[in-house]
């Protein structure tokens, strides 16, 4: 058995409590980050699933247009359709909800315009939307809730009935007619945003253009690399998922240090050993530094057991939310945390070949 | 063969130095048992630090089979200690969180000398009556097992030269007898150089050699 390995079993809870911290730390930030883009990648996925090119809201909307209400006069998606290169144009009332304590994004559509730009509402069961007092929701939400068509559901101060399920995955979890959100808004000539489908993938850009030099007061977002966007133009959230990858660094950084820089004070006597048995300055360095990559190697292995234990765990509490622990993340992840121990381990590492040998052998 | 010339040692604390070594003059054989004897304080242990290459000296020579300890850098050093020096102390120093087999197989990686290592361990072991300890941890062990093992581990490295530091202090009498026996035979069969550092008469009159040393200094001797 080598030494490293030896000194770890010889201290179970100094190395349970190093590799838990380091477990913790990895699983921070793979649930912090996972839930962050989950969420954005999910809304943008959905968002891309109608179909469209691009969206047309007012300038200066922030991507969070689903929070906001009909700030675009109707009568502009007339003037879309006739812009060169449009082949389809759906408007689009958006309002949010909350249902047994869960955030709800609500669509206010004409079916039949939505229909055209290609994010026809698949419906699972039930019928399409025909009247008002009639909401469709998706396959997850009434997965998650237990809702079925026929059920009545209290929102916005009033009861709709569910005629239908429609599959998952295209806008929102809950739509009703733009005509009826409109008039509970108060807001009956405007809408929130258009989708915009093209006549070509090779027109979006061009027509973008012509768009937005024809109806001043608008901006286009094209739906390509929607969900880089949007978490781009999401303020704070690079600070935050930055903040949460230093914390993951620092944590597991400081843990190996105190960890290593204990167990050399505690291990004195073996560096002395260890020197008069003629052991180089790089043999003593790598020994410790070896025991440190076991220890938080082991504590990412262990960070990755806690992390797919929480994604179950929230995914049973929470159904609607999206945790999405992509590869990409779960390498940031092992080389975060392995990096943090490594510099971690290099002062103990240092004061260990620094010891005086004989001062070292005396040691008690 | 060791050859000491006007070998000094300071030691400064603050504004007082100690000068623990004092112009130590001796040479020793190749294949000899020599103790170097003397009341505790006068400079045995330094000496055989300085000799071990674990601490430098101040001024003077000490060369082993021709390499000058006092002139050679850290590194220098670690490669001596390695490969020509093996060491025995009062306090048997052995790595508690390793077996006794992994305490010689740790000897043996220093020395980059792994190949047929297990078999060369194993026979040790058996030559110094630990072959059922092998898996035991020091701390487990007897004393006189400990002190054993602590000879194991300096002999499987093969070296020039082993320098005991007090090696039975911590022993029984019957211990202490056995090491001197095994230290004998390992002299006598095996042609080993040993140093050995005793403020015990009995015991130093059980080598070929004594070294006498007061107050830092050589002060004669017995013996060839």
């Amino acid at each position: 058995m080598t030494l490293a390995l030896a000194n770890i079993l010889q201290r179970k809870v100094r190395s349970l409590i190093s590799i838990l911290a380091v477990a913790i730390g990895v699983t921070l930030l793979l649930v912090l980050v996972g839930m962050t883009r989950g969420s954005i990648n999910e809304v943008a996925s959905r968002i891309q699933n109608v179909g469209a090119d691009m969206i047309v809201q007012q300038a200066g909307a922030t991507n969070f247009f689903a929070l906001k209400s009909g700030i675009i006069p109707e009568k502009y998606g007339k003037m879309i359709a006739e812009v060169e290169g449009v082949s389809a144009v759906s408007p689009v009332v958006t309002w949010t909800t909350t249902y047994r304590k869960q955030f709800y994004v609500v669509y206010g559509i004409d079916p039949a315009q939505f229909s055209t730009i290609g994010g026809e509402l698949k419906i699972v069961e039930g019928r399409q939307l025909a009247a008002d007092g009639e909401v469709l929701i998706d396959s997850r939400m009434a997965e998650a809730t237990g809702l079925a068509v026929g059920d009545s559901i209290e929102m916005l101060g009033t009861t709709f009935g569910i005629v239908g399920i429609s599959k998952e995955g295209i806008g929102a979890r809950i739509f009703l007619l733009k005509s009826e959100l409109q008039s509970m808004l108060h807001q009956e000539d405007r809408v929130s945003l258009f989708f915009v489908r093209c006549e070509s993938p090779e027109a979006v850009k061009p027509t973008a253009k012509r768009i937005e030099a024809e109806l001043k007061g608008v901006k286009c977002q094209l739906l390509e690399n929607f969900a880089d966007e949007m978490a781009n133009s999401m303020s704070g959230l690079k600070e935050f998922i930055g903040a949460v990858t230093a914390t993951t660094l620092i944590v597991s950084l400081l843990v190996i240090l105190l960890a290593m820089y204990t167990t050399i004070m505690e291990r004195t006597k073996e560096i002395g050993i260890l020197k008069s048995l003629g052991a180089s300055k790089a043999f003593i360095m790598g020994n410790i530094l070896l025991e440190s990559v076991i220890l938080t190697v082991c504590g990412v292995v262990v960070g990755f057991i806690l992390t797919f234990a929480a994604v179950k765990y929230l995914g049973l509490v929470y159904p609607l939310l999206t945790i999405e622990v992509t590869a990409y993340w779960i390498v940031t992840g092992s080389l975060l945390g392995i990096a943090g121990g490594v510099i971690g381990a290099l002062y103990p590492a240092y004061i260990a070949v620094r010891h005086d040998a004989v001062e070292a052998l005396s040691y008690e | 063969m060791i050859r000491v010339k006007d070998l000094n040692k300071d030691y400064r604390t603050g504004r007082v130095v100690v000068h623990a070594l004092r112009g130590v003059d001796f040479e020793v054989e190749e294949g000899g048992f020599t103790a170097v004897a003397g009341p505790s304080g006068c400079g045995k242990s330094t000496l055989l630090y300085l000799l071990g290459g674990l601490l430098k000296a101040t001024s003077g020579t000490a060369e082993i089979d021709g390499f000058d300890i006092t002139g050679a850098s850290d590194s220098q050093l670690a490669a001596f200690r390695r490969d020509d020096i093996g060491f025995i102390f009062q306090k048997f120093n052995l790595i508690g969180a390793l077996s006794v087999y992994d305490n010689l197989r740790i000897a043996c990686r220093i020395q980059g000398r792994l190949d047929g290592a297990r078999a060369r361990i194993e026979g040790m072991l058996e030559r110094l009556g630990l072959g059922d300890k092998r898996d035991m941890r020091p701390l487990d062990l007897s004393q006189g097992e400990q002190q054993r093992v602590a000879v194991a581990r300096a002999l499987i490295k093969e070296p020039k030269i082993l320098l005991a530091d007090e090696p039975t202090g911590n022993l029984d009498s019957e211990n202490s007898l056995n090491i001197m026996k095994l230290f004998r035979a390992m002299s006598s069969d095996h042609g080993h150089t040993i140093l050995m550092i005793t403020h015990d008469r009995t015991l130093a009159s059980m080598t070929d050699r004594i070294i006498e040393m007061k107050d830092g200094i050589t002060v004669g001797g017995e013996g060839p």
